[in-house]
């Protein structure tokens, strides 16, 4: 028995032994692993999650939607410019095994030209290029056609462009979208000028993908949404517009003029109801216009000596400071000397004795001075600045300049009597019209504008308030010289402006062209401003046409186009007779 | 009688025995680890079970979002054709095939009032 319970506690010894030798075996083993645990999760811990992050998270900007622009007609509205989505067709060459069946395919469908292909070619066969771009601004339709060629190594991706649905009613008013250090900025017209509005504002999107570069949709998500751009509706008529293009474009190829416009505003408001420029550009295809001078709007850029329809602003001040009335005479000797100077009638004619009613039927240089005279240098230049002459009128597009009337601030007397017939101080058409808007107005010189609302994305609407700028002119002053305008196209050279049963104020300008070497030179620019009805205007319209050809006097250009337009509005507006 | 109830007190005061207690701690300890290796499976096959429901959802969330990105863009695609139908260069294209002319010019009425004479 003793021997037996010796034995039995030398195995149980040996046993404990083997027990405690594996215990601290597996105790090491595991002190281990939770060392190099330790190591990676802890101390290298910045670095695993850099690398797990480069991996699985996904940082994506947020495009906006650039706002469209729009003209209200009853209660809907109707974009004139809005956004549409086209594709980008790109090539991954080290996928493509045979570059000239694939350019042979896709050519057709993308009516790519011979330059462009040869060009293509060459980059698709080089086997390490991972991206080329074949073409931009492909429609859905051709993509689908080329993925159903199910060719390796093309892709697509999908862009945004502006478009256009109206045709012809002019680009300058809108602009362009363009690049500008490989990002889009609005350029010239509404474009240029709301630019940061339109564009609103990128977002931010922070994620986790999946093996297959999907997001995880129960992965942690951090959305900052676009803020899409602001959508602005213009004061333009979208059918006034186009038939005031196309009347001007009639007019500008028939008498082959170096370019042609037409304004048409609210006078009582400032809303311009249509603007329109010849020679124009496409905004969809910006890039492929000729002179980059065509983005400029010459109703508002090019300032220009006017002539004889200044001749009513000059009436309008001596009128208003009672120096003269409409039936004031004086002697029209045919030619005034100023000094060293000759200035004579554009006929070089003497028209005896005439009322200031007749200086203006009869487009008198000399009756024009005679009423600038009447109230001295400083009173002119004052009613000159007030009228808004000098200055931008405040019309929101982009690149408006004030034209020069600096000459007006020299001492001598030539240069306010040769301005008190538009020569001598330059002008944009924008200031004229607002200036005869003013007349038609009351005397009420009103800012003009073109965008009426801008609608935020949450709806918020901002409405443009008319404003007025100042009273130029007593409202007793404005309603004679309405009448005397009406009396120049009743019994004038302007008679080609008449419309049967309404009494439309009116006023024709023919003004040579300073030559660049001094003195001017035998081209005209010819103008023609007036309102109607004169007794309740509803729209004052200005016309112009540079340099045209075969014809002398601005009453048989412009005349008939005045007329013409005229009697569209005022059966659009639905606008009684008045005799 | 006396010495009985002495005989038995003193019995009773000895210590139960200990194989009895140390079974019962044993019993309750491994009826322990029972319900817990049950409840951590449970729930184990519970979570992924969720999870995986949570996933294949997501995929189906993905595949909504994409079909509705398509609609939005043919819906879109409509619109700019009918805007194009609708421009005026198309409905003057439109004027002559369809042989309409130009409304001439209105010609206006007067309505006079109605006038009671008194005798």
């Amino acid at each position: 028995m003793v021997i037996l319970a010796k034995k039995s506690s030398v195995d149980d010894v040996i046993k404990d032994k083997r027990i405690s030798v594996l215990t601290v075996v597996v105790f090491l083993f595991g002190l281990i692993i939770v060392a190099r645990l330790f190591s990676f999760q802890v101390l290298q811990h910045e670095f695993y999650s850099l690398l797990a992050s480069e991996k699985h998270d996904v940082y994506k900007q947020l495009f906006p939607e650039r706002g469209s622009i729009y003209t209200r007609e009853s209660e809907s509205l109707y974009p004139l410019v809005t956004n549409r989505d086209y594709y980008l067709v790109y090539a991954e060459p080290v996928k493509i095994k045979n570059s000239g069946e694939v350019i042979d395919k896709i050519t057709p469908i993308l009516s790519l030209a011979e330059e462009e292909w040869q060009a293509i070619l060459p980059k698709l066969a080089k086997k390490d290029d991972p991206y080329e771009p074949i073409k931009h601004k492909v429609t859905k339709e051709q993509t689908d056609q080329i993925k159903a060629l199910g060719l390796a190594g093309i892709g697509f991706l999908p862009e945004t462009y502006r478009y256009y649905p109206e045709k012809g009613i002019g680009g300058q008013i809108f602009g362009f979208v363009g690049f500008k250090d490989d990002k889009k900025i609005g350029q010239y017209g509404l474009e240029g000028y709301f630019n940061d509005e339109l564009s609103g504002q990128s977002g931010l999107l922070q994620s986790v993908k999946d093996a297959l570069g999907a997001l995880v949709a129960i992965g942690p998500r951090s959305i900052r949404p676009a803020q899409d751009g602001v959508d602005l509706v213009l004061t333009i008529d979208r059918k006034v517009q186009f038939t005031a293009c196309q009347k001007l474009k009639e007019f500008y190829e028939y008498f082959k003029a170096s370019s042609a416009t037409v304004i048409i505003m609210n006078p009582k408001t400032g809303a311009i109801i249509a603007m329109c420029n010849f020679p124009d550009f496409d905004p969809e295809n910006y890039n492929q216009v000729s002179d980059i001078n065509y983005f400029n709007n010459p109703a508002i850029f090019t300032p220009y000596e006017s002539g004889s329809v200044f001749k009513t602003m000059t009436m309008a001040a001596a009128l208003d400071q009672e120096k003269v009335a409409p039936d004031t005479t004086y002697e029209d000797t045919g030619e005034v000397k100023v000094g060293p100077f000759t200035i004579r009638n554009f006929d070089n004619l003497a028209h005896g004795v005439n009322t200031m009613t007749q200086v203006l039927e009869q487009s008198l240089n000399t009756g024009a001075m005679f009423a600038a005279e009447s109230i001295g240098r400083e009173t002119f230049q004052s009613y000159v600045k007030n009228f808004g002459f000098g200055e931008l009128t405040g019309i929101t597009l982009d690149k408006e300049t004030s034209g020069d009337i600096s000459s007006l601030a020299k001492k001598g007397d030539v240069y306010y009597l040769t301005a008190s017939f538009g020569h001598g101080i330059t002008v944009t058409p924008m200031q004229l019209l607002s200036a005869y808007a003013a007349v038609a107005n009351g005397g009420q010189l009103v800012e003009p504008y073109i965008v009426s609302e801008i609608i935020k994305p949450n709806g918020e609407i901002t409405k443009t308030q008319p404003k007025v700028i100042r009273q130029v002119i007593k409202p007793k002053t404005a309603a004679l010289l309405s009448g005397m305008l009406v009396s120049v196209t009743e019994k004038g050279y302007d008679k080609k402006a008449r419309v049967p049963g309404y009494y439309l104020a009116a006023k024709t300008g023919t003004a040579r062209i300073p030559d660049s070497r001094g003195g001017y030179s035998q081209e005209t620019n010819h103008t023609f401003i007036g309102f109607g009805p004169a007794n309740n205007p509803q729209f004052v319209m200005l016309l112009k046409l540079e340099k045209p050809q075969g014809v002398r006097f601005a009453s048989d250009t412009l005349g008939p186009l005045f007329r013409q337009i005229s009697e569209f509005l005022l059966n659009y507006y639905q606008i009684p007779p008045e005799y | 009688m006396s010495k009985f109830f002495h005989l038995a007190k003193a019995m009773s005061r000895q210590p139960k025995p200990k194989i009895k207690s140390a079974k019962l701690i044993k019993f309750n300890v491994q009826v322990l680890n029972s319900v817990i290796l049950t409840l951590v499976i449970f729930l184990g096959v519970t979570y992924l079970v969720q999870i995986n429901g949570l996933v294949s959802q997501g995929y189906q969330i993905k595949d909504l979002e994409v079909e509705i990105s398509q609609l939005q863009q043919a819906a879109d695609d409509l619109r700019l054709e009918s805007l194009g139908l609708q421009s005026m260069d198309n409905v003057q294209g439109k004027i002559s095939q369809l042989n309409m002319v130009e409304a001439g010019p209105v010609e206006y009425l007067q309505v006079t009032p109605l006038v009671a004479v008194a005798r």
